[in-house]
C-alpha cells in the first residue's frame, strides 16, 4: 500500500474488491462486467492484486491492471508484466493519479522479479512520461485482386477443441521457438482460453498435412490475430491465408480487405508484396520499459552468444549497468560501474535484444553495435496482440 | 507536335472511345518486367529526332514528316548510396491519336533507351501507367510511403520555437544546401542545381504547387524548411530539412495547424520512414504505411550496368574483407566484381568466376534498396551461389529510399 497524491491510497485489489471493481472497470472501460471477470479469474496466474486500484474517500478511483506473462527474448524467457485497462474516474482526473498507479505498478514488479514491462496504447505521451518507450510493431493488410491460390495437399477446416488443442499448441511452440517478443502459452492457456477469448472460434481454422496439424490460424470479421505453422510447413500459412479470404469473401461485401498481425517471416508476405497488394504498416504505439537491466540480461543471459574478441561487455541504460562476462559458451551477468560501458538507450536496448536494428547503430557506435549483434541470434520478432491482455 | 495540331481530331469520335477502352484494358493488367537479352548499342531507328535544349531532350519518332509519337527525357542526377547516378527522367509519352496502337511509343522508348546508353546515362526512372513500361525493362523500385499522425499529438510535440515564413527566392541557396546535406546519405533524391531547379514546381499529382516555408529559429536565422502538397481541401507534407534535427518537431506542430485548418484528423506525412521528422514522431506513436506496386508508379531500370557500378564501387566496397571475384550477368550487360581488402572494382565479366545471372531491373532494385538478394534468389530471379547471394546483400542491404514528390517530372 502506498500513498498517493490529493488522498489517494494505491494498493492490490483484493477479492472483497471484487464487485466494487468490476462495476467501475465496466463503467469506465465500456467493457461488459463478465469480460474482466472472465479475464481475471480465467488468466494462468492471475491475481486479484495484479489489478493496482487508487482509492479515495473509500472508492476505487483509479485502476491498471498488471497482466504477468513469460516472453521469450534474445533466446532466453524473461518475465514481464503487459499493462492494460488503465482508467481514473472522470471526476479524479488531471491530478496525476495515472502517474502515481504506473509508479506503483513499476515498484510491484521490481518486488515480484519482473525486469520488463509492456504497454499498447495511441497515448503514448502519458506513458512515455514513466519512462516507456515506444517500439516498432510490423502488421500489414492486403486487398487481394483476385481469389488466392488454393495450396494442394494441404487441407484448412475449422479447429475442433478437444481433438485439435495439444498440436495447435504444439505448432506454437515450434514456430515461436527462438522468436523474440512471443508470448510462452503453457498447457493451462490452452485449456483455459476460450473462456475469456470470446466468440473467435468460428474462425480459428487449421492447415492439415498427411493427418496432422501443421498450421493454424486465428482470425475475426477479416482480421488475422494469429497465424503459425511448423517450419518444416511453411505453406501451411499460404493454405490458411487462402482460407481466410476465400471465407471472408463469402461473407463480406464488396472489395474483401485482410488486416494481418504476423512476423516479416511469414512466407505469404513475398507473394503479396509482389502481387503489388501488400501494405506493410509499422505501428509505434507498443511501448516497453526496462525495470532492471540486471534482471533483464539474467533472464536473457542463457541466450546469449559469446563474441569473437570479448569475454566480457558491459552495457549500461539510464542510470543503470551491468556486464555481461562469459565463461566458454555460458554468460553471467556481474555488476559493473559504467565507466567504459557501452551506452545505449531503453529503446535500442530492447531493439537489439530483439534481433531488429537499433536506431544508434551508425557512425561512431557501428563498432560496439557490431559486438553486440554478435551476442544476440533472434530474426523475425512478433508480440501477438492477442496475447496483451 | 504543336498545340494547334493538337486540337484538330484525326479520328471519329467512336474509334477515339475505343482507344480509350482499350488503353484503359491495357492499364488494368500489371505486367512482368522484361528479362529478355537487350542491346541498348544500337544505332537510334532512322526515323527517330532528338531534339535537346538544356538539359530537357526530346525524342521523336516521325511520320510524313510530322511527330507521330514522342517522350521527354530530363537530363537529372539520383543520389544512390551516397554518389550521384547519372539519371535519365522519362516523361511526357504521346502518341497522336491516328498512331496509337501501332507500336510508335514502343519505338520512341526503346529510341530513348539507346540514347541515353550513348549519353553516358547510368540509370532511368519514369512515373508510369500500368501495364505499358514492364516491356521495357521498367519495374517498381520505390515504394509508396506514408506516416499518420494524430493532429492533437503533433500539435504537443516538443518544439524549439521556430517561426516559419513563406519561401522566397532570397532563400533558395539555404534551402538547396540545407535539402544537399539532408540528402547526402539517402538513395532516391535527385541533386538540384541553382541555375536550373525551379523551386517546389510539382505536387503529388503534378500540382497545384508545392507550399513551402522557411524555418528560422529565435534568432531569425535560417533553420530549414517544410513542404506541402496543398490540394485545398486536404495537405500532406512531401519534404523537411532541417539544420538541427530538433526542430521536427517544430515541423511536427506547423504541419498539426496546417491539417487542423482543414479539418484533417491525421497529419499525413509523405516522408521517407527514416526521415528525422518521422523519427522524431516515433515516441508519440506514428503509423507508417510501406506500399510495394506491382506495376506502375515509379518505375526505374538500369541503362549501364558497368557505368553504375563503377560509380558505386568506392562506397559500396569499402566494406569488404578477404579477397573474392564475380561476374554478374544481366539480360542488359556483363560485368566482373573483384575486390580485395576493402577495395571492388569493376572489370569484365571475369571467365572462370562464379556467376551471378539475374535481369537488370532485379540488380536495380538491389541497389536501390527496394529488394534483397535472399528474397530475389528466393524468387527465382537471382540465380547465384550462396557466397554471391550473402556478398550482394553486403553490397546492397535493403533500406529506406525516397523520391521528393517535388522533383516528379
Amino acid at each position: 500500500m502506498s500513498d498517493g497524491p490529493d488522498g489517494l491510497t494505491i494498493r492490490g485489489a483484493t477479492e472483497a474488491d471484487r464487485e466494487e471493481l468490476l462495476a467501475f472497470l465496466s463503467t469506465q472501460m465500456g467493457a461488459e462486467r463478465e469480460y474482466f471477470d472472465a479475464a481475471f479469474r480465467y488468466r494462468p496466474g492471475a491475481l486479484w492484486e495484479h489489478s493496482r486500484v487508487g482509492v479515495v474517500d473509500g472508492r476505487i478511483a483509479c485502476h491498471i491492471r498488471l497482466y504477468p506473462r513469460e516472453m521469450r527474448l534474445a533466446g532466453g524467457t524473461v518475465r514481464t508484466a503487459n499493462i492494460g485497462d488503465v482508467c481514473t474516474d472522470p471526476a479524479h482526473r488531471h491530478k496525476g493519479f495515472g502517474g502515481a498507479l504506473l509508479r506503483d505498478g513499476l515498484a510491484y514488479m521490481a518486488a515480484h522479479g519482473i525486469p520488463m514491462s509492456i504497454i499498447h496504447s495511441g497515448v503514448t505521451g502519458f506513458y512515455a512520461s514513466g519512462g516507456w518507450e515506444t517500439f516498432p510493431q510490423r502488421g500489414y493488410s492486403f486487398a487481394p485482386r483476385r481469389p488466392l491460390l488454393r495450396v494442394p495437399g494441404i487441407e484448412v477446416r475449422r479447429m475442433r477443441r478437444h481433438a485439435d488443442l495439444d498440436a495447435v499448441a504444439r505448432v506454437h511452440g515450434a514456430h515461436s521457438a527462438g522468436r523474440s517478443l512471443a508470448v510462452v502459452r503453457d498447457e493451462s492457456y490452452w485449456r483455459t482460453h476460450f473462456s475469456w477469448v470470446g466468440d473467435d472460434e468460428r474462425e480459428f481454422l487449421v492447415a492439415e498435412d498427411d493427418g496432422g496439424v501443421v498450421g493454424y490460424v486465428r482470425s475475426y470479421r477479416g482480421a488475422v490475430h494469429e497465424i503459425a505453422y511448423l517450419p518444416e510447413r511453411p505453406r501451411a500459412a499460404d493454405a490458411l491465408l487462402e482460407a481466410v479470404v476465400r471465407r471472408r469473401s463469402k461473407r463480406a461485401e464488396g472489395r474483401v480487405e485482410i488486416a494481418l498481425d504476423a512476423p516479416t517471416d511469414l512466407p505469404s508476405l513475398a507473394g503479396l508484396r509482389d502481387a503489388g497488394v501488400l501494405v506493410e504498416k509499422v505501428r509505434w504505439h507498443m511501448l516497453v520499459r526496462s525495470v532492471s537491466l540486471k534482471a533483464l540480461l539474467e533472464a536473457v543471459a542463457p541466450g546469449l552468444h559469446p563474441p569473437r574478441d570479448e569475454r566480457r561487455v558491459a552495457l549500461r541504460s539510464g542510470n543503470e549497468a551491468a556486464a555481461v562476462v562469459f565463461d566458454g559458451d555460458e554468460a553471467r551477468v556481474d555488476p559493473d560501474d559504467g565507466a567504459d560501458a557501452v551506452e545505449v538507450t531503453q529503446r535500442d536496448l530492447f531493439l537489439w535484444l530483439t534481433g531488429e536494428a537499433p536506431l544508434g547503430a551508425s557512425g561512431g557506435a557501428a563498432g560496439a553495435w557490431a559486438l553486440l549483434r554478435e551476442m544476440v541470434r533472434s530474426g523475425a520478432p512478433h508480440f501477438w496482440m492477442i496475447d496483451h491482455v | 507536335m504543336c498545340a494547334r495540331d493538337r486540337k484538330r481530331p484525326a479520328m471519329s469520335k467512336r474509334a477515339l472511345r475505343q482507344q480509350a477502352k482499350r488503353m484503359a484494358e491495357l492499364q488494368s493488367r500489371p505486367a512482368e518486367p522484361s528479362t529478355a537479352r537487350e542491346n541498348l548499342d544500337l544505332d537510334l531507328d532512322a526515323d527517330v529526332t532528338v531534339r535537346s535544349r538544356g538539359t530537357l531532350h526530346r525524342v521523336s519518332v516521325t511520320v510524313d514528316g510530322e511527330d507521330a509519337s514522342g517522350c521527354a527525357v530530363w537530363e537529372l542526377q539520383m543520389r544512390v548510396a551516397g554518389v550521384w547516378l547519372k539519371m535519365g527522367g522519362i516523361g511526357g509519352v504521346g502518341t497522336r491519336p491516328e498512331h496509337r496502337f501501332k507500336g510508335q511509343a514502343r519505338r520512341v522508348i526503346v529510341n530513348a533507351l539507346r540514347w541515353m546508353r550513348r549519353g553516358g546515362y547510368d540509370v532511368t526512372l519514369l512515373f508510369g501507367i500500368t501495364g505499358f513500361y514492364p516491356k521495357f525493362g521498367y519495374a517498381p523500385a520505390f515504394p509508396r510511403t506514408r506516416s499518420y499522425l494524430d493532429v492533437d499529438v503533433a500539435a504537443g510535440a516538443n518544439a524549439l520555437g521556430y517561426r516559419f515564413v513563406p519561401y522566397g527566392p532570397k532563400y533558395l541557396k539555404r534551402v538547396l544546401g540545407s535539402y544537399h546535406r539532408t540528402v547526402s546519405d539517402m538513395t532516391g533524391p535527385v541533386r538540384r542545381l541553382p541555375k536550373r531547379w525551379r523551386p517546389f514546381r510539382e505536387g503529388l499529382n503534378w500540382g497545384p504547387r508545392i507550399a513551402c516555408r522557411v524555418a528560422l529559429d529565435r534568432a531569425g536565422r535560417f533553420a530549414g524548411y517544410y513542404a506541402s502538397d496543398d490540394q485545398g481541401a486536404t495537405i500532406e507534407l512531401v519534404e523537411a530539412s532541417l539544420i538541427d534535427v530538433a526542430g521536427a518537431g517544430d515541423v511536427l506542430r506547423a504541419a498539426a495547424a496546417d491539417a487542423r485548418e482543414r479539418g484533417q484528423e491525421r497529419v499525413v506525412l509523405n516522408l521517407p520512414e527514416d526521415d528525422p521528422v518521422v523519427r522524431s514522431a516515433r515516441p508519440l506513436g506514428v503509423l507508417t504505411e510501406i506500399h510495394c506496386a506491382r506495376d506502375g508508379g515509379p518505375l526505374f531500370r538500369l541503362i549501364d550496368v558497368s557505368s553504375t557500378l563503377r560509380k558505386l564501387a568506392p562506397r559500396v566496397g569499402s566494406g569488404f574483407e578477404g579477397m573474392g571475384a564475380l561476374s554478374v550477368r544481366t539480360n542488359l550487360d556483363a560485368v566482373g566484381l573483384r575486390w580485395s581488402r576493402g577495395k571492388l572494382k569493376v572489370t569484365d565479366a571475369i571467365p572462370g568466376s562464379p556467376n551471378a545471372k539475374l535481369p537488370q531491373w532485379a540488380l536495380g532494385q538491389m541497389i536501390v534498396g527496394y529488394a534483397s538478394a535472399s528474397s530475389l534468389a528466393a524468387a527465382g530471379v537471382l540465380r547465384a551461389p550462396a557466397r554471391a547471394v550473402r556478398a550482394f546483400e553486403e553490397m546492397f542491404p535493403q533500406r529506406p529510399h525516397f523520391y521528393y514528390a517535388n522533383d516528379k517530372f
